[in-house]
C-alpha cells in the first residue's frame, strides 16, 4: 500500500510527463494535465488523511538511482560542454563542466570506493512525517492548478510568438516530472536519494528557464544550473562527511543527534544547497535570471517547487544545529538577504522582478526562522512557507493573466488598471494585500518570527531584529507603490465594466486567492490540524489558539476581531458608497484642467498637455547598480563567516 | 479584564480620545502660534474646525479614495481599543501599519501629481519610523519580558531609567507621525509650498475631517506608547507624553523641512542605532 502511495507520488508524474512529450494533439495533452493534476491533488489529501508512515523500497531501485544520478550528472556535462563548444569559454559553462566533474568524481570515488557496499542501502529510504506532507499538499495542490493554468496560458503565448511547431510537449513533460521530483525530495530520508531527486528538481528547472530558447533564455538557464550545481556539490560533500562522521546517510538519524559538534560541518554544506536552491543573496541572480521564463513556470518556481525544496531541508535539518554558532549564523544570512531584497524591490519597475526579489526575502525569512530555531521561530517558517507559496503562486498568475491583457508586465503600465480589468485586478490586490496587510497569514508569521527574533537570548538578537524589522517596512513600500499604481485613477463616478471570464485563467485564481483568504481566516483550526503536528516533530509546538487567537507564550494576535475590522473598514464602503456624477471633481492641477475625466491640463498658450504620473523608484540611492556592489560582498562574506566558524568551532 | 470592563474600555477609547486628541491638536497650535509670536486660534478650534468641516458638501475625485479613508479611521480606532484592552503591543504596531497604509492608498488612488507625490513621500515616512516602533516594542519586551500591554502595565518599575535611550528613538518616530518638521515631507503644513498639502490634497469636506479625526486618534496612540515608560502610577506617564508632546512642537518650530533621504538617515541612523545600543545594553548588562 505504502509503496503503491509512494510511486503514484513520484513515479506517476514522471510516467505522466513522458506521455505528454509524446502527445501532439492539444486537447489530448490536456486532457492528460488535468487528470493528472486531479490524482495528484486527490493523492495529497490522502497522504494528509493517513499521516506519518516509512517505507523502503526493494534493493534494486537503490541501483537505478545510483545509476540515474550519474547519467543526470553527465546531461549536465554535456550542457556545459556544448555550451562551451557554441559560445566559447565562459564563466558559465568552465563553473558548469567543472561543478559537474566534481561532484561526478567525488560522488562516484565515495560510493564505489569509500562506501561499505555498492549501492550503499540506508533505512528507512522514505520517511513520511507532517513536514513532508505540508509540502506535498503545496506541491500537488498549487503545482497542479498552476499546470492547469499553464494549458491556456502556452496557447496564448507560442501564438504571441507566432511559433510554427509548438515546443508544449516538451513544456509540460518537465512541468509534470517536477512535481514528481518535489514529492520524490520531500518524501526521501536517505541523502542519497534526497540528492538525486535535488539534482532532478535543478534539470527541471534549467530545462523551463530556457525553454524558449533566446540567448537570454539560454544563458540565464544556464546560470541557474550551474548556481544550482553549487548547492549540488555541497550536498555531496554533505554526504561524504556525514557518512564519515556517523556511518549513517539517514537524515532523520543526522537530526536527531542534535548539537554534535562534530556534524556542525556537513550541515553547513547542507545549508550552502539550500542557500543556492533558494536563491539568497548572493546566489539572488539565477532566480532574477529566471524571469525570461513563460510565466506557469515563475509560479512554479517560485511558490510549489524549486525554491521551497531549499527552505525545506533548512527547516528539515534545523533541530541538528539548535543552539550552536551555525544557527545564529544562519539566521544573520537569513536575515540579510530578507532586508537587502526588500531594499532592492523598491527599485525595480518590473512585476516580476519585484515578486522574485519578494520571494527571495519571504525564503531568507524562512531560514531565518530556522536560524532562531525556537518552537515559535519554525511555527513562524512553516506557517510563512505555507501562506507564502499560496500567495506567490497566485500573484504571478495574476501578472501572467495582466501580462496577456496589456502584453507588459512593467508596473508603470499597470496605472489605473482597476477601472479596465476590474476583474483581475481586484485579485491581484487581495493577493498583494495577502502578502503584507495584518491578519493575514504572511503578516501573522512575520508577527511570531519578530516575537521569537525579540526573545532571543543572543548578543546577536539585535542585529537579526534590525534587519527583520527594516525589511519588513520595506516589503510595505514596494507593494504599496505597486497598488498605488493599480488604483491610480481619473476621476469618474461611472463604474468599471468587467472583462471577459476565461475559466482557464480565472479558476486557479480564483481558488487561490479563496485559498489564501481562508487560510488566513481560520488560521486557528488550520494550525490545530496541520501546522501544530509539524512542528511537533522536532519540537514541542508553543502556540495555542485559544478563542481562535495565535498565542504565543510572550504575546497574542487577535486574528478574527481585525478581519472583522478589515471587512467593515474597507469592504462594506466598497459596496455601500455611490457617487453621484455631481460629487465627482477633477484632480487638483492649479485650475489648470482641460475637463474633468481628461488626465490633461492647460499648460503654455493653453495647450492641452497630457498629465504623467509615476511611482517612486529611487533607483539612484537604491538602484541594484548601486547596492549590489555592497550587499554581495556582504552576503558572501558572511558565507564565509558562517563556514569559519564551523571550522573553527 | 472582565467582559463589561473590556466593553468599557473599548467605549473610552473610543469616545474619549478624540477629545484627548482634539485639545492637544488645540494646544498645538495655540503654543506654536506663541512660539511664533502671534495670538492663535483658541484651543477648541480644531473641534471647530471638524463640525464645519463634516457639514460641508461632500465632494471627491474618486470612490476609492472615500473606502480607504474609512479603512484608515477604523484601523487606527481599532488600534487604540486594541491598547485599551491590553493586547499585543507589537500586533497594536503592526494593525497601526494597516492604518498608514490606507492613508497612504487613498492619496495614490487619484492621478494627482501633488497627492502621488504626497502618497509616496507618506510610504517613506512610515519606512522611517515604523521600524523604531518595532524594535521600542522589543526593548521593552528585553526589559519587562512581555509583549503584553496588560504585563508590561504591571511591572513594579519604571522603564525610563533603563530604556532612555529608545525613548529619544520614539522621540524621532512621533515627530514623523505628528507630520512635524524637520520630518513633515509627505503632507507640508502650509498649503502654498510644493506639494500644496501632499497626501491630504484631494481630500475635501467630511473625509477631511474624518482623516483630522484619524490623525487625533493616531497621536494619542503613539503618547499612549510613551506613556509606557513611566508606570506605575497613571500621572507620571502623562506627564512624560505631555513632555515628548512640547519637545515635538519645540522642534518642529526650531527646525527646516528635510528630504525624504534626510529623514531615512536620520531615522534610521540615529533612531535604529539608538534602539540598537538600547538592546545591546540590556543583553550585556541587564539593564
Amino acid at each position: 500500500m505504502e509503496g503503491i502511495l509512494l510511486a503514484v507520488g513520484i513515479i506517476f508524474p514522471f510516467l505522466a510527463g513522458f506521455i505528454s512529450l509524446g502527445l501532439k494533439n492539444s486537447k489530448a495533452r490536456a486532457a492528460l494535465i488535468i487528470s493528472t493534476s486531479i490524482i495528484l491533488i486527490a493523492l495529497s489529501i490522502f497522504f494528509l488523511r493517513r499521516g506519518a508512515f516509512q517505507y523502503t523500497p526493494p534493493a534494486q531501485y537503490d541501483l537505478v538511482i545510483l545509476v540515474l544520478d550519474y547519467v543526470l550528472l553527465a546531461y549536465f556535462l554535456y550542457i556545459g560542454i556544448t555550451d562551451f563548444l557554441s559560445v566559447g569559454i565562459n564563466i558559465r559553462n568552465i563553473f558548469t563542466i567543472s561543478l559537474a566533474l566534481l561532484q561526478g568524481i567525488f560522488l562516484g570515488l565515495f560510493e564505489f570506493f569509500w562506501a561499505p557496499h555498492v549501492p550503499l542501502e540506508v533505512k528507512p529510504v522514505f520517511l513520511i512525517d507532517q513536514l513532508s506532507i505540508i509540502m506535498c499538499l503545496i506541491v500537488c495542490i498549487i503545482g497542479s492548478l498552476i499546470c492547469i493554468y499553464g494549458i491556456k496560458y502556452m496557447d496564448d503565448h507560442e501564438r504571441h510568438l507566432k511559433l510554427e511547431k509548438t515546443k508544449q510537449p516538451r513544456f509540460f513533460f518537465y512541468m509534470i516530472m517536477f512535481l514528481g521530483a518535489m514529492n520524490g525530495l520531500v518524501f526521501a530520508n536517505s541523502l542519497l536519494w534526497l540528492c538525486f531527486f535535488w539534482e532532478v528538481t535543478t534539470l527541471c528547472c534549467y530545462a523551463l528557464i530556457r525553454h524558449d530558447g533566446t540567448p537570454e533564455a539560454v544563458g540565464s538557464g544556464i546560470r541557474a544550473l550551474w548556481m544550482n550545481l553549487v548547492g549540488g556539490a555541497g550536498f555531496v560533500f554533505a554526504i561524504i562527511y556525514a557518512f564519515n562522521r556517523l556511518g549513517t546517510l539517514s537524515l532523520a538519524q543526522i537530526v536527531g543527534t542534535h548539537g554534535m559538534p562534530v556534524l556542525l560541518l556537513p550541515l553547513a554544506f547542507l545549508c550552502l544547497a539550500v542557500f543556492t536552491k533558494s536563491a539568497q543573496m548572493p546566489f539572488q541572480s539565477w532566480l532574477l535570471g529566471a524571469m525570461v521564463a513563460p510565466t506557469p513556470v515563475s509560479a512554479l518556481l517560485h511558490s510549489s517547487t524549486m525554491v521551497n525544496a531549499g527552505v525545506y531541508l533548512a527547516l528539515r535539518i534545523a533541530p541538528a544545529f539548535q543552539g550552536t554558532a551555525l544557527s545564529t549564523a544562519v539566521a544573520v544570512f537569513g536575515g540579510f538577504t530578507f532586508m537587502t531584497t526588500a531594499i532592492l524591490a523598491i527599485s525595480q519597475a518590473e512585476a516580476k522582478r519585484v515578486l522574485a526579489y519578494s520571494t527571495i526575502g519571504n525564503l531568507g525569512l524562512i531560514i531565518l526562522c530556522a536560524g532562531i530555531n525556537t518552537p515559535l521561530a519554525i511555527t513562524a517558517g512553516i506557517t510563512l512557507l505555507v501562506f507564502h507559496a499560496v500567495s506567490k503562486g497566485l500573484l504571478f498568475l495574476c501578472v501572467g493573466i495582466i501580462d496577456h491583457h496589456i502584453w507588459s508586465k512593467n508596473i508603470e503600465d499597470m496605472q489605473g488598471l482597476v477601472s479596465k480589468l476590474p476583474l483581475i485586478t481586484t485579485i491581484t490586490i487581495a493577493g498583494i494585500i495577502s502578502m503584507l496587510l495584518a491578519p493575514f497569514g504572511v503578516l501573522i508569521s512575520k508577527w511570531a518570527a519578530i516575537e521569537a527574533t525579540g526573545a532571543l537570548e543572543s548578543y546577536w538578537s539585535p542585529l537579526i531584529l534590525v534587519m527583520l524589522v527594516i525589511g519588513s517596512a520595506a516589503t510595505t513600500v514596494f507593494w504599496i507603490k505597486w497598488l498605488g499604481r493599480f488604483l491610480s485613477q481619473v476621476p469618474s463616478a461611472k463604474r468599471a465594466t468587467m472583462e471577459r471570464f476565461s475559466p482557464a485563467y480565472h479558476v486557479p485564481v480564483l481558488l487561490l486567492i479563496t485559498g489564501a483568504v481562508g487560510l488566513s481566516i481560520f488560521i486557528a483550526p488550520f494550525y490545530e490540524q496541520i501546522i501544530a503536528p509539524a512542528v511537533g516533530v522536532a519540537y514541542t509546538s508553543v502556540v495555542t489558539t485559544q478563542s481562535w487567537f495565535f498565542w504565543g507564550t510572550i504575546g497574542a494576535f487577535a486574528v478574527w476581531p481585525i478581519f472583522v475590522i478589515l471587512a467593515l473598514a474597507l469592504v462594506v464602503p466598497t459596496l455601500v458608497i455611490r457617487l453621484k456624477p455631481e460629487q465627482v471633481r477633477p484632480a487638483y492641477m492649479c485650475g489648470e484642467n482641460v475637463e474633468c475625466e481628461a488626465a490633461e491640463f492647460r499648460s503654455v498658450a493653453d495647450k492641452r498637455t497630457p498629465l504623467e504620473t509615476g511611482g517612486f523608484y529611487l533607483a539612484k540611492t537604491l538602484g541594484e547598480h548601486n547596492l549590489n556592489r555592497w550587499f554581495n560582498p556582504t552576503a558572501l562574506i558572511i558565507l564565509l563567516t558562517l563556514f569559519a566558524l564551523v571550522i573553527v568551532l | 479584564m472582565s467582559w463589561w470592563q473590556m466593553i468599557l474600555a473599548s467605549l473610552l477609547a473610543i469616545i474619549v480620545v478624540p477629545f484627548i486628541g482634539g485639545l492637544l491638536r488645540g494646544v498645538d497650535r495655540k503654543l506654536t502660534a506663541r512660539m511664533q509670536g502671534r495670538r492663535g486660534p483658541p484651543i477648541q478650534q480644531p473641534f471647530y474646525d471638524v463640525v464645519k468641516l463634516f457639514a460641508k458638501q461632500m465632494i471627491t475625485t474618486t470612490r476609492t479614495q472615500l473606502v480607504l479613508a474609512y479603512g484608515y479611521l477604523l484601523l487606527i480606532v481599532t488600534t487604540l481599543v486594541l491598547f485599551a484592552l491590553r493586547q499585543d503591543l507589537l500586533m497594536v504596531i503592526l494593525v497601526l501599519g494597516v492604518g498608514s497604509v490606507c492613508l497612504v492608498l487613498g492619496s495614490l488612488s487619484v492621478r494627482s501629481p501633488y497627492s502621488q507625490f504626497g502618497g509616496h513621500r507618506e510610504l517613506l515616512q512610515l519606512l522611517a519610523y515604523e521600524p523604531i516602533l518595532i524594535l521600542a516594542a522589543a526593548a521593552i519586551y528585553l526589559k519587562t519580558g512581555a509583549f503584553f500591554i496588560g504585563n508590561i502595565l504591571s511591572q513594579g518599575k519604571p522603564l525610563l531609567p533603563s530604556l532612555w535611550i529608545s525613548y529619544l528613538a520614539l522621540l524621532i518616530a512621533l515627530i514623523i507621525v505628528m507630520r512635524k518638521s524637520p520630518f513633515d515631507i509627505s503632507a507640508s503644513e502650509h498649503a502654498h509650498q510644493e506639494i500644496v498639502r501632499g497626501v491630504f490634497t484631494e481630500y475635501s469636506g467630511p473625509y477631511l475631517a474624518i482623516l483630522e479625526v484619524a490623525h487625533w486618534y493616531e497621536i494619542v496612540l503613539l503618547l499612549s506608547i510613551i506613556s509606557l515608560f513611566w508606570v506605575p502610577g497613571v500621572w507620571p506617564g502623562i506627564l512624560l507624553a505631555l513632555f515628548s508632546f512640547f519637545v515635538v512642537l519645540v522642534i518642529d518650530n526650531i527646525t527646516a523641512r528635510l528630504t525624504w533621504s534626510w529623514m531615512l538617515r536620520i531615522s534610521w541612523v540615529g533612531g535604529l542605532g539608538l534602539v540598537i545600543l538600547n538592546l545591546l545594553g540590556l543583553h550585556f548588562f541587564g539593564g
